[in-house]
């Protein structure tokens, strides 16, 4: 899909081991939604959604959908291949990605279709689904040319 | 903070292999190098093998049935081992006066044994490695985008600290070449060579902003330590090492790799070890600046200089300007830093060199000696949790 300078991630890293805690970001995934896994009781984001919210004890969690756009929080460009896999992916990046409309939610990510020479902490980006097979689709991120707050004060 | 451990127990012995590079240890097996080392220990300290009678290991341990029968040590009274990887290498020392200062065990080893010939630690996937761990349902929150490598987090913590403080990869160079410095000068270095900064600058990016020289070695062999209580201690050949202080552990809610990335700038841009330097000094006679050698995991370059940060030498995003001046090197600087030459130019047993220099250091025997030395700092991460660090003194 977008990947103008950086290779597809492989579909063997993709392969997913969800629980029941996990499973509905997933589905949301397969439906192409962006969900944000909340304390039911008290709205905390919860990573890695799990039985227990460290401020309410055990809560179900509220998925709440985002819109998908946010900036890039920090980051890494991934040059050489430590699994054999990722031999044909190199140079990727490796993204720590903030919502606009959840901003205390990060999501480690890629982002693809960018120069990683030109990437900087503060780039919009928006989510696309990278379509694996029918039970996986993984979210990864393209740049997003909305200005937003934090790219203002950050140099190019 | 409890100080029951203070200075109650001390290493009495250090014992050690030859230091390999990656898989150039074969023949010599696993219990063979593990058992070398704690022999050398034990002679070092003027004990016996039967006069040992427990293990306080990290990093997933050993066999500790196979290394008992093996070495001959007639009853082992004590055997515990801290989680995660060389993280809880200085906090295994802590583990061992917990031991001995509660009477459980009399004589601990604490030994690691590494040999890279059919795994590599950096390399995922890797039959045996400790990061060939099963996928879980929370790695599937990092291995579908390709995180499979501890310095992918390290890099994307240090990118956010540049991005936060203005830190520079100028400031990686210097502990870069401040550690080969010191590493060139010792026979037992993988590194012999003087590293330019012109050689840091032109090496090639492998996870920006690491390059190729802010990454540790792959090495192999074993070193092991003994810990006994301060009284037995002043009865044996070597002077003893007190462990003056020790911590093991970190910050609760934000360590698992998942729920780092949410975590506030003041624990994901930094060396994830404040909790653990400031239970450290609390627990101490001393402060930061009271510490005469610096010996601090250095798995990646850039990760000392937020160490130095969590550990209090400087404020949080002054760690550039700390070791700018020289003030981590040997022998001049006011806080020389790894004067055995790191896990980046001597060898990576995941913390065990670093313990070793802090004992020679301590006893006045070390290579790079920092004269009068009399505390020195050895810490153990960043990682997840376990990280750890002491304060050993003579």
């Amino acid at each position: 899909m977008n990947s103008e300078t950086t290779g597809s991630m492989p579909a063997s890293l993709a392969q997913l081991h969800p629980d029941v805690w996990t499973e509905p970001f997933w589905a949301g995934a397969r439906d192409q939604k962006l969900l944000v896994p909340c304390c039911a009781s008290c709205d905390l984001i919860r990573m890695p959604p799990g039985p227990f919210c460290p401020t309410c004890g055990p809560a179900p969690i509220a998925w709440t959908e985002s819109a998908g756009i946010g900036v890039v929080h920090t980051f890494t460009v991934v040059r050489q291949a430590f699994h054999s896999d990722l031999r044909g992916a190199i140079p990727f990046v490796v993204a720590v990605v903030a919502l606009n409309d959840h901003p205390a939610f990060r999501l480690v990510t890629n982002v693809t279709g960018i120069d990683p020479d030109r990437l900087r902490i503060g780039q919009g980006v928006e989510v696309w689904w990278d379509e694996i097979d029918e039970q996986t689709v993984i979210p990864r991120f393209s740049p997003h040319t909305e200005p937003n707050e934090e790219c203002a004060h950050e140099p190019a | 903070m409890d100080r029951s451990i203070s200075d109650k127990a001390a290493i009495v012995g250090l014992g050690f292999t030859d230091y390999f590079r990656r898989g150039q240890s074969v023949p010599l097996t696993p219990t063979e190098l593990a058992g070398n080392a704690i022999t050398a220990a034990a002679k070092d300290a003027g004990l016996r093998i039967r006069d040992l009678d427990g293990f306080a290991l990290y990093a997933g341990g050993l066999n500790t049935a196979i290394l008992a029968q093996s070495i001959g040590m007639p009853e082992v009274r004590f055997t515990a081992t801290l989680p995660g990887g060389g993280g809880g290498s200085a906090g295994a020392l802590g583990l061992a006066a917990a031991a001995v200062t509660s009477g459980m065990a009399e004589a601990v080893i604490t030994v690691l044994v590494l040999q890279q010939a059919g795994y590599r630690l950096g390399q995922a996937g890797g039959t045996g490695s400790p990061y060939a761990k099963d996928a879980t349902a929370e790695t599937d929150f990092s291995i579908p985008f390709g995180v499979v490598s501890p310095a992918h987090k390290f890099a994307m913590a240090f990118q956010r600290h540049m991005h936060l403080y203005g830190t520079t990869r100028e400031h990686c160079a210097e502990i870069a070449i401040s550690t080969r410095a010191n590493a060139i000068r010792r026979s037992t270095s993988i590194m012999k060579e003087d590293l330019t900064k012109d050689q840091y600058f032109a090496s090639r990016m492998i996870s920006d902003p690491f390059c190729l020289f802010d990454y540790c070695l792959e090495s192999d062999g074993a070193v092991a330590v003994i810990t006994t209580s301060a009284e037995r201690a002043r009865d044996l050949d070597k002077p003893p090492v007190y462990i003056h202080a020790a911590a093991i552990g970190g910050e609760g809610l934000h360590s698992p790799p998942t729920a780092w990335a949410n975590s506030p700038d003041t624990y994901l841009a930094s060396g994830a070890s404040r909790q653990v330097g400031q239970r450290l000094f609390e627990g101490s006679d001393f402060r930061p600046e009271d510490i005469d050698v610096a010996q601090i995991y250095d798995h990646f370059a850039p990760m000392v200089l937020l160490q130095l940060e969590d550990y209090g030498f400087c404020g949080r995003g002054e760690a550039g300007d700390f070791v700018n001046d020289g003030r981590i090197r040997w022998p001049n600087g006011a806080l020389p830093v790894n004067t055995h030459g790191g896990h980046l130019s001597e060898a990576y047993l995941m913390g065990m060199t670093h313990i070793r220099e802090a004992v020679e250091q301590l006893r006045g025997t070390a290579t790079n000696q920092v004269v009068g030395a009399d505390t020195v700092l050895v810490t153990g991460g960043p990682a997840s949790i376990p990280m750890s660090a002491v304060i050993l003194r003579r």
